[in-house]
């Protein structure tokens, strides 16, 4: 399985107190995506040069040049990675690592009393079902050893239905309803994405929030009308933000959603209040 | 409320209003002018007032005339203010960290008194002198010449213990005064005599006491005033020669004995400390009302109020708790003594819970209205279920475990039966790992302090550097055993000089009728001396992080670079900063923090004290962090000369990298139990970062369920589990908002925080102290 981070979260990626592994490589192309870095399945290299005064010095193959910016062609070609491996040089951060199942169920097992009574595991990406053999291995295996379980997907996989058998707590994406716009949105079809929601029961669907992309009247009138459909446990707000911004930056690649704005708060408020009246659980996340 | 209960609440606020409007406290020099002359006098008259029997006699005749006062406002009499000068050089504002010259110097307190009306220079320095030239002091100063070279940028300190004592009130609150002093002298032995004599001199407080409410009553003409004088009176015609019947008298019996021993003491005896004053006090609890008894709990917290801003004495109060079979022992006095607490929210005494498996949730929800309250103390947290096999297997009874107790930060301690000289040493590794890696040169001098590598076996440079470990531990030895000398020699000028008949008969000399402080044969149960060790942190990083750099640069190369405070070398600094630490759970990392701890640990466990009783490893640096770190040079790690160490266990606020539940995985890996004398831990935690509900009791279950249960292992089985932790909850931003804007945001003038086992008022920190405690809060406020 091929991750670009893990960490600690806390009632925001399923209850409680959670181990997250966020699972490499995306199916959609997200315009405001907070993780750029989860996009790809290849290892990327960000390159933070304001973080450090010796980056030149830590790439012992001559990839950071004398404008400071890094040569990828060589960082690509360059298997070592001194500069994370040995320097530690917080200019560089490799995204990308494999873990195997027995190293994940190791790691997770030596956390296992941290979780309390509510909190598990999450698998978030990225998009984790793009992985969903090692997945399915990794969560099957963690499901006998009891730990409660919860995926953060954007509900596009054909084998989606299998999720629901495994994990207790389905995280699922709602970006939009209407096709085109979700093709615009995320470069993808959202057919799939429309079956499975429909298909399932007791899920959580977090909707990004975009002015003028998806938090215009008549879409919102869509999402509203889909949602009567539907049988979530809760839907969760999430009003765009820019934290991804220096991941672009240090990625070499430029944000397309950099001067999107996210809706007022209190306009947030106003929707979640609509979906609240069709008899949903609902809160605005930030 | 009825109308005593009235009384007793308006008197602990007008009182804790006198006490905080304090400014200046020269009763302490009164005192020691008063010993002094009664000194003068008893060898004018042939009697030895430095044996056991001549120390009683001196203390009775000091509490015949020294001066006494109740404060408007008093339900019960009685004032430490007889004990505590002013300073205390952590506390203190103008406090500077280069400018601190340690403990333990028994006269500086005179540079304290403030000169005013007839107290003139010349007095006080006619006081010192006086005290300077006894036996004693003239000792102690040889003593401290003897290891200047190592004690002058404190590769080790020493000091001889006064206070960090838990004396066990319990026989003389049942019994009274007549009963126990009729006990001493029935032991027919001389020692028993002179406990005897001591005793009196609580009658004769009590008694002066009793007349000056009596007198106050009569001439006092608000209502409420005179009927607190009048109780206070009529109390004392049973207490103390007799035990006492009812809480009020319990209290007040509570607060004369305590008086008398910090007056045995002074001056500036810190960390007495009480014990479960929750179980202490439940016999007399009886028909007293809830309300009333939180009130007189009230007035007996503001005993503990010493001193001008109530600065911190390191006094500590515990609730809570389990006995040896795992029953809960928690009780409607620990539900009192809380509700005090949270009434008063004063700067002292400080508070701790024992918690364990079974603590009931009542007592998490009790606690939940302290944390997350912006100003509001909170209290520290000890882990029954890891303490007592500690305790256990260096040799405590059974019996015994439940009356552990904390003498000021975090050290047990069994109540009344353990004399422990908690912080008769104070060990610096991050000072021993300089010098090693200079030839036993301090790079901050350049003085020779310690032995040349020659001197330690190795043949040059290249050596040393690829077995810097080693070559540590070479060298901790030679120091230890020069510190185990120097902290014995305190120990037993202190023992042989200082006898206290009086502090002796609360602990166990009823069974001993030995002085608690005889060096040799001390008249306690328990034994030992401590060694508070400064540095694990800034070890274990600079040793992993030395491997590395000897990779890419030489050994003459690191050693320019940290004899020069990397000038010229910032590369290898930021190579050496970026090195993974320990404490975030990086397997590689922490195993190299484990056996620096383990090994400490049985280097510290095999030094003897004068009894021949083991020294105890204790990694404790109360705000010491910042003053060792400020004698110590650049470090492998990357710190720069004269930066703070680690606090505790704890990493330096720049190591720390990760969440809070990881490091609590690196702690896990920790030998707790090996570190027989304590440890600081702190956690910081962003209220706002934390998933929390409305309620206090929402944030109290957090608490439990996020934070202390993991942390502990409660539940888990586990034998060597963390036992000790203490919080501050706020954010670094409001933290600088308060000192912007005190008027606005701590209008009381209180804004209480902790340091480690002592409440302070963070208005009242010196500005180094206030900048550690934000730093740390900046760094580890995850509450993930």
């Amino acid at each position: 399985m091929r991750i670009f981070s893990q960490g600690w979260s806390n009632g925001f990626d399923g209850p409680g107190r959670r181990w997250v592994y966020y699972l490499k490589g995306c199916n959609f192309s997200c315009l405001w995506c907070g993780n750029p870095e989860s996009i790809s399945m290849k290892n990327q290299m960000l390159f933070y040069p304001e973080k450090s005064s010796f980056a030149a010095e830590s790439c012992p193959n001559g990839a950071v040049l004398e404008n400071g910016k890094l040569d990828r062609e060589k960082c690509i070609k360059c298997s070592s990675c001194d500069c994370v491996n040995s320097w530690h040089d917080p200019a560089f951060e490799l995204s990308g690592k494999d873990i195997s199942v027995s190293e994940l169920i190791e790691e997770v097992m030596s956390r296992r009393d941290l979780f309390g009574s509510d909190g598990g595991v999450t698998f978030s990406g990225g998009e984790p079902t793009l992985q969903m053999d090692e997945l399915l291995e990794a969560a099957l295996a963690l499901k006998k050893l009891g730990i409660n379980l919860a995926i953060e997907t954007n509900a596009s996989s054909r084998r989606f239905s299998e999720l629901n058998e495994i994990f207790d707590t389905l995280i699922c994406d709602l970006k939009c309803v209407s096709p085109e716009l979700h093709r615009l949105m995320v470069s993808f079809d959202n057919q799939t994405v429309i079956k499975n929601l429909m298909a399932v029961r007791g899920e959580i669907i977090r909707i990004p929030l975009i002015e003028e992309l998806n938090f215009v009247s008549k879409e919102q009138d869509k999402i509203l009308g889909f949602l009567t459909k539907t049988s979530p446990k809760r839907v969760e707000l999430l009003r765009l933000h820019q934290l991804g911004l220096p991941k672009y930056k240090a990625l070499g690649i430029s944000c397309r959603a950099e001067f999107m704005q996210p809706p007022k708060r209190k306009d947030a408020e106003t929707f979640a209040g609509r979906i609240m009246d069709l008899g949903i659980n609902c809160k605005v996340l930030n | 409320m009825n109308e005593w209960n009235k009384k007793l609440t308006e008197g602990v606020e007008s009182l804790r209003r006198f006490k905080r409007n304090q400014k200046t406290v020269n009763t302490w020099f009164f005192v020691q002018e008063i010993k002094m002359r009664e000194h003068k006098a008893m060898l004018k008259e042939g009697l030895t007032p430095d044996t056991s029997a001549g120390q009683a006699e001196l203390l009775c005749r000091v509490v015949e005339t020294m001066p006494l006062s109740i404060p408007d406002g008093s339900a019960v009499a009685g004032s430490q203010d007889v004990a505590f000068s002013p300073s205390y050089a952590l506390i203190n504002p103008s406090f500077k960290v280069e400018e601190f010259a340690g403990y333990c110097d028994p006269c500086a307190a005179y540079s304290d008194v403030a000169i005013e009306d007839d107290l003139t220079e010349e007095r006080v320095e006619t006081v010192k002198k006086y005290w300077e030239n006894t036996d004693y002091v003239k000792k102690l100063y040889d003593v401290y010449d003897s290891y200047t070279d190592y004690t002058g940028e404190v590769a080790f300190f020493m000091e001889p213990v006064t206070g960090h004592t838990i004396p066990d009130l319990r026989p003389f609150l049942k019994n009274g005064i007549s009963a126990m002093k009729q006990q001493a002298l029935s032991s027919e032995i001389e020692y028993g005599a002179a406990m005897a004599r001591s005793l009196e001199a609580v009658i004769i407080l009590a008694e002066r006491y009793r007349k000056l409410a009596l007198d106050k009553a009569e001439k006092c003409g608000d209502s409420g005033e005179s009927s607190r004088c009048l109780k206070i009176a009529e109390v004392l015609e049973r207490i103390p020669a007799n035990g006492a019947s009812n809480l009020h008298e319990a209290i007040q019996m509570f607060t004369l004995l305590w008086q008398i021993m910090v007056l045995e003491q002074a001056p500036n005896p810190y960390a007495f400390s009480v014990g479960n004053l929750d179980r202490m006090l439940l016999p007399y609890l009886k028909e007293t009302n809830f309300n009333e008894a939180v009130a007189l709990v009230r007035h007996l917290l503001c005993f503990f109020q010493v001193g001008n801003r109530c600065w911190a004495i390191s006094q500590n109060i515990m609730v809570g708790g389990r006995d040896e079979q795992g029953n809960d022992l928690t009780d409607t006095m620990t539900e009192v003594v809380l509700d005090a607490f949270f009434q008063s929210n004063d700067p002292q005494p400080a508070l701790s819970v024992k918690v364990h498996s079974e603590t009931p949730e009542s007592l998490y929800l009790n606690m939940g209205r302290f944390f997350f309250l912006p100003g509001h103390s909170t209290p520290s947290l000890f882990n029954d279920d890891s303490v007592f096999p500690m305790l256990a297997k260096q040799g405590t009874a059974d019996s015994d475990l439940p009356d552990y107790s904390i003498a000021g930060c975090q050290e047990p301690l069994i109540m009344g039966k353990a004399s422990l000289n908690t912080t008769n040493t104070w060990l610096n590794l991050g000072k021993l790992l300089e010098l090693v890696l200079n030839d036993g040169k301090s790079t901050i001098s350049g003085k020779q302090i310690g032995p040349t590598w020659q001197e330690l076996g190795y043949d040059n440079i290249d050596e040393v550097f690829a077995d810097a470990e080693g070559a540590f531990f070479k060298l901790l030895d030679i120091v230890l055993f020069k510190m185990e000398a120097a902290g014995n020699a305190c120990t037993e000028l202190l023992g042989h000089e200082k006898p206290v008949p009086f502090t002796s008969s609360l602990m166990d000399s009823f069974a001993s009728f030995r002085d608690m402080r005889d060096p040799e044969n001390p008249g306690v149960r328990y034994n030992g001396s401590g060694c508070l060790i400064h540095g694990l942190g800034v070890v274990a990083d600079s040793l992993i992080a030395l491997k590395s750099a000897l990779e890419k640069w030489t050994a003459d190369e690191v050693r320019s670079a940290l004899a020069t405070d990397f000038e010229g070398y910032g590369q290898m600094k930021s190579f050496m900063e970026n090195q993974p630490k320990y404490a975030n759970n990086v397997s590689a990392c922490d195993s190299v923090a484990v056996r620096i701890a383990s090994e400490v640990c049985e280097c510290i466990s095999s030094l003897r004290n004068p009894a021949g009783r083991a020294y105890l490893a204790d990694w404790s640096t109360p705000s010491t962090h910042l003053l060792y770190g400020y004698w110590v040079g650049a470090t492998p790690d990357g710190r720069s000369a004269r930066s703070m160490l680690g606090y505790g266990i704890d990493p330096r606020p720049e190591a720390s990298r990760s969440e809070l539940p990881e490091r609590f995985l690196s702690f896990r890996k920790l030998p707790f139990h090996s570190m027989t004398g304590g440890y600081a831990s702190h956690i910081g935690i962003c209220p706002i970062d934390a998933e929390l509900g409305d309620s206090p009791e929402a944030k109290a279950l957090w608490m439990r369920d996020r934070i202390i249960k993991p942390l502990f292992r409660l539940g888990d089985g586990v034998d060597n589990a963390p036992y000790y932790v203490y919080f501050n909850i706020d954010s670094a931003e409001h933290l600088r908002a308060v000192l912007k804007d005190p008027g606005e945001l701590a209008p009381s003038g209180v804004y209480i925080m902790r340091i480690h086992g002592t409440f302070v008022n963070f208005l009242d920190l010196s500005p180094a102290i206030q900048e550690d405690i934000i730093k740390r809060l900046e760094v580890g406020g995850h509450a993930t």
